[in-house]
């Protein structure tokens, strides 16, 4: 859990006649999941890749918890922070417990403690120990690698965490079900997450802030919310489908909508969970014969969900008086 | 076949004669093969790194590689004479190439994310060398070694000839004298030192390879 603040930072391959980014400041505030956003060749990678020094800036300085990262040493530097890829990157060498090992042993982790921690880690992905311990890259999926490449990151329990569009290479059922694992781990742990990618949908579902490059500088840098309602150009807009309000209601948790429960109310009506989103609301309300749903948190009612109250919700002015 | 059963009884009733020839012949090889490798391992690792040295490296080793080993041999008798360091210097130039290439070949086979994940987890480039690097690039290092071992057995044969002992010296006699069994002698102990040699480093390939 760590703050990262990028203060006037440029980067300018050699030979290239433009930079490849220009004058970055931007702060990631502890325990916040950020989303690089962008095109491929916008300079996403090479910001993330900065914070871990895998990429030196031309100019400009990076602070992580207010010290400049120039002054430690670059392998000290990125044993403290966790770094996953696209292609993972295992040692196929290595059985999964060893490579989940390999930082702990590093800094040197008496033996015990690193078994227990890759037992603990194994159980925080979601991988049965003692089915997966001893297995080598090969004999696993691709999902199971990408899982185990994470808890390789996560095993010295490193404040900043880097992912390089980490289910880029994935199936689009197993990315759902890894997206959703991630935000229950970051749920549980509250790293701060620096996250490239270029897939709109998993920034909007994953991050707490995404910042938008284009060209080799920040367009915006903001909550998903905030982006959809007022993108600060074209440019913003049209990356995100800022239109399409169906992408806009899946950012809303019904509980941010719905309407007090009535005294006297229809036991009977169709219930949602009130953390689910309004896109599954919206298509609920849909699908069932009545015109509003009943709003439930730990099995118990709290309100209702009508359509009227959705469409009510896309009108800005209302907005601002419901929302929050 | 009765030579070949003379060639053994040779072996045989000769085998003082035969076991200081083998020593001889054994002693010429692993110098040549050490030496070979000292210098090979750290040329490899550095034309892996500095990619235009890898052309002319090549180029230059592949050119010394065609020249016949007798004629090679003959060269530098000019510059060492009739000694064992002619030989070992032979042996040396010819390992050079399978054990070079065997070395770049290992190590561009590794998959570049993996040593991407090996620097960004903080490994130092010792550690990446030492954890990484070597144990993913040894069996094809290794096939490497097991080939240039045979080629410095066969080479070692024929360096009998300027007089520094081994067993190409029965196959050389032989053929002065006019001695069946001689020659057969030689064949057999030269073949069997290199089928030898093959398992024992097939062995050790086998045992160090990775299992995935």
């Amino acid at each position: 859990m760590s703050t990262i603040e990028f203060q006037n930072v440029r980067k300018i391959y050699p030979k290239a006649t433009t930079a490849a980014l220009a004058d970055i400041s931007l702060t990631i505030n502890r325990g916040e999941f950020v989303i690089l956003l962008g095109p491929s060749g916008c300079g996403k990678t090479t910001l993330m890749k900065m914070i871990n020094r895998l990429i030196e800036p031309s100019s400009g300085t990076i602070l992580l918890d207010g010290v400049d990262i120039q002054t430690v040493n670059a392998t000290k530097l990125r044993q403290q922070i966790g770094y996953v890829i696209q292609q993972v990157g295992l040692f196929p060498h290595m059985t999964v417990a060893e490579n989940i090992a390999v930082v702990p042993k590093l800094l040197g982790w008496p033996k015990p403690k690193i078994q227990s921690r890759i037992d603990e880690l194994l159980s925080l992905i979601q991988l049965d120990p003692a089915q997966f311990r001893q297995r080598y890259p090969a004999q696993i999926s691709g999902g199971q690698a990408q899982r185990v490449g994470l808890a390789r990151a996560l095993a010295a329990d490193p404040g900043v965490m880097l992912m390089d569009e980490p289910f880029g290479a994935i199936d689009a059922i197993t990315r759902t079900i890894l997206q959703d694992e991630m935000l229950r781990i970051q749920q549980q742990l509250h790293k701060t997450i620096v996250f490239v990618t270029h897939d709109v949908e998993e920034a909007l579902r994953l991050a707490d802030k995404i910042a938008i490059l284009h060209e080799g500088t920040i367009v915006q840098y903001d909550t998903p919310l905030n982006l959809l309602r007022n993108p600060a150009n074209q440019y913003v807009a049209e990356l995100l489908g800022a239109d399409d309000l169906v992408r806009r209601l899946s950012l809303i948790q019904v509980r941010h909508v719905l309407q007090p429960l009535p005294k006297s109310y229809d036991a009977s009506l169709n219930t949602i969970e009130s953390s689910h989103n309004l896109r599954d609301g919206l298509n609920q309300l849909l699908a069932s014969s009545s015109d509003q749903l009943l709003v439930v948190e730990h099995n118990q009612p709290i309100g209702l969900l009508s359509l009227a109250a959705i469409h009510a919700y896309l009108h800005p002015e209302v907005i601002h008086e419901r929302h929050r | 076949m009765n030579d070949i059963v003379d060639g053994l009884s040779y072996l045989v009733a000769e085998r003082a004669d035969v076991w200081q020839l083998l020593g001889q012949h054994v002693t010429i090889s692993l110098l040549g093969l050490v030496i070979a490798s000292l210098i090979a391992l750290p040329l490899g690792l550095l034309v892996v790194r500095v990619r235009w040295l890898a052309g002319i490296v090549m180029a230059l080793l592949s050119i010394l590689y065609t020249v016949p080993s007798l004629a090679m041999l003959i060269m530098l008798i000019a510059v060492f004479g009739l000694s064992k360091t002619t030989v070992v210097v032979t042996l040396v130039i010819y390992a050079q190439v399978i054990l070079v290439r065997n070395i770049v070949v290992g190590m561009q086979s590794i998959d570049r994310a993996v040593l991407e994940a090996a620097r960004g987890l903080g490994m130092n480039t010792w550690q990446i060398w030492w954890r990484v690097e070597l144990p993913l690039a040894l069996p094809i290092m290794l096939a490497g070694l097991r080939i240039a071992a045979i080629m410095c057995i066969a080479i070692s044969s024929i360096a009998a000839m300027i007089g520094v002992g081994g067993l190409g010296q029965l196959l050389f006699q032989g053929i002065t004298f006019d001695r069946a069994d001689m020659i057969w002698a030689g064949t057999i102990s030269i073949a069997v030192l290199a089928l030898v040699c093959y398992g024992l480093l097939a062995l050790l390939e086998q045992r160090l390879t990775p299992k995935i």
